[in-house]
């Protein structure tokens, strides 16, 4: 009967494993969220940048007649040192008089501010997210604490300092918010990996590539260890707050 | 050790069940708190322990004016005390073992000859086969061994026992205060709360008598076994 060190899982009681479940879900839902967010932007960004420097060229009727030539012209511009718009206009008026040349960028910036409203969108149901998150991390937390009251009342009662008791609870919520969080990124990964092979399999180019930077993968691993901070902390201000309560 | 003065108790809006008592009991001392089913033995337990604020008057504990002792130097005087609860409140999820040791643990002590001690001393309650087993499959008087064990463990200078012989038979209720009182030999100041007092006659000690709210403190007399 020899032990290394006393370190009693005082926090351990079996009743606040809910805490690791909602944290699952919320990362899980979380992580989701978050590359469809960060991958709408990209996606629009991308799709952007390709279609800038680009003007169309109609050909009106009179020059169409039975010349092979499209009646669309796309003609892109070398980013520096290129013709400008003017220059081509000129030059398009002196072989098709008819021929109407515009900016892609004209009736692209409607099509851009729609994509970036998407993205705001995106953005904010992700902070919807995260804010319901910590609302029920909270929730969880105060409300699975709340079974720890005897537990917590004795050590009180027994001397030990409000520190260490808080202490044992937030170390029990680390945990289980950790193990929570990474279950759900995993899951989360997994379901990205299934979506990435059906998309394959449709080969449909219409849907975005869900890929992501790399500042995208260091947000998406950091979720569980936010949720387990979260959870650490919570758990706490919890425990402190109940002790100040106590004679 | 501990001083009362002019101490009045009511929960909330209920009825007063401290009627502005004053009493003093010396450090050494060994008092049986006794009355009838209840007067507010617990009540006055929980004062003594400081789980509870009277609502008026002052508590004393080792010399110390409970009322102007700042919150932070609470800690080291509650680890003087051990407590044995009338629900014994054991950590169910620990074993035996770590139920007992939990006083060392607060009280910062490590492995090693402590861990021996602890051992030792559930053996000698008699739990010895039950030192890794946890709390529910244990029988209330084991429990209530447990209990006393925890208490007692850390070698404390107050003990505090609220009705730790209610779930024992006879012969063992008798020996639990044996055991007590050979702990009063050597120094711990003894309060221990009991409707039995026909065990409490067995023993020379000085009763501690509540009723009607009031308290009187009894004279120590001859024990008629010991
Ligand atoms: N937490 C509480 N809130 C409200 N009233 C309480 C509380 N605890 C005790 N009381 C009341 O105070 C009175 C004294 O209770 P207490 O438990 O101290 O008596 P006791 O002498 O220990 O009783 P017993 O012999 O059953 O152990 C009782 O009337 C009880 O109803
Ligand atoms: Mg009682």
């Amino acid at each position: 009967m020899r032990r290394s060190e006393w370190s009693l899982p005082l926090g351990g009681d079996a009743t606040d494993r809910f805490l690791p479940w909602i944290i699952w879900l919320l990362v899980f839902i979380a992580a989701i969220a978050l590359v469809i967010a960060l991958a709408l932007g990209g996606a629009a960004e991308r799709w952007r940048a390709s279609q800038s420097g680009v003007i169309t060229v109609e050909l009106g009727a009179a020059a169409a007649g039975n010349l092979p030539i499209p009646l669309l012209i796309d003609v892109r511009l070398a980013p520096t040192g290129g013709a400008t718009l003017d220059q081509v206009r000129a030059a398009v008026a002196v072989v098709a008089p008819g021929a109407q040349v515009d900016d892609a960028g004209a009736w692209l910036a409607p099509l851009a501010r729609t994509v970036s409203a998407v993205r705001t969108v995106g953005y904010g149901v992700l902070a919807l997210i995260g804010l319901a998150s910590i609302a029920t991390v909270v929730f969880t937390s105060t409300t699975g604490l709340a079974v720890h009251r005897d537990a917590m009342e004795l050590l009180h009662l027994m001397g030990a300092e409000d520190g260490f008791i808080a202490d044992q609870f937030q170390r029990q919520a680390l945990i289980m918010g950790f193990l929570g969080g990474l279950a759900g990124l995993i899951l989360a990964a997994g379901a990205f990996a299934l979506f990435g092979a059906m998309a394959r399999g449709l080969e449909a180019p219409l849907l975005p590539r869900l890929s992501l930077d790399p500042a995208g993968f260091v947000l998406l691993a950091a979720l569980p260890f936010a949720a387990a901070i979260l959870a650490m902390l919570v758990a706490r201000l919890t425990v402190l707050r109940a002790l100040a309560r106590l004679p | 050790m501990i001083r009362f003065q002019g101490v009045s108790l009511r929960y909330g809006n209920g009825p007063q069940v401290l009627r502005d008592v004053s009493f003093e009991l010396e450090p050494g001392s060994f008092h049986f708190l006794v009355g009838p089913s209840g007067p507010g033995k617990s009540s006055l337990l929980r004062l003594m322990y400081l789980a509870l604020r009277p609502t008026r008057g002052t508590v004393e504990l080792f010399g110390r004016d409970l009322t102007e002792t700042p919150r932070r130097e609470l800690p080291a005087l509650r680890r003087r005390i051990g407590i044995v609860f009338q629900d014994f409140r054991l950590l169910d999820h620990l074993t035996v073992f770590d139920n007992v040791a939990l006083p060392l643990c607060l009280a910062g002590l490590r492995a090693g000859s402590v861990c021996e001690h602890v051992g030792e001393l559930i053996n000698w309650v008699g739990l010895g086969h039950h030192v890794e087993s946890r709390l529910p499959v244990l029988s209330d008087g084991e429990k209530q061994w447990v209990a006393i064990a925890r208490a007692i463990v850390a070698r404390p200078s107050l003990l505090l026992a609220d009705e730790p012989t209610g779930n024992l038979d006879p012969d063992l209720g008798l020996r639990l205060t044996q055991l007590f009182a050979e702990l009063n030999k050597i120094g711990t100041t003894v309060v221990m709360a009991t409707h039995n007092e026909t065990l409490a006659v067995r023993f020379p000690f000085a009763t501690l008598r509540i009723n009607e709210g009031q308290v009187a403190v009894g004279q120590r007399r001859a024990g008629r076994l010991q």
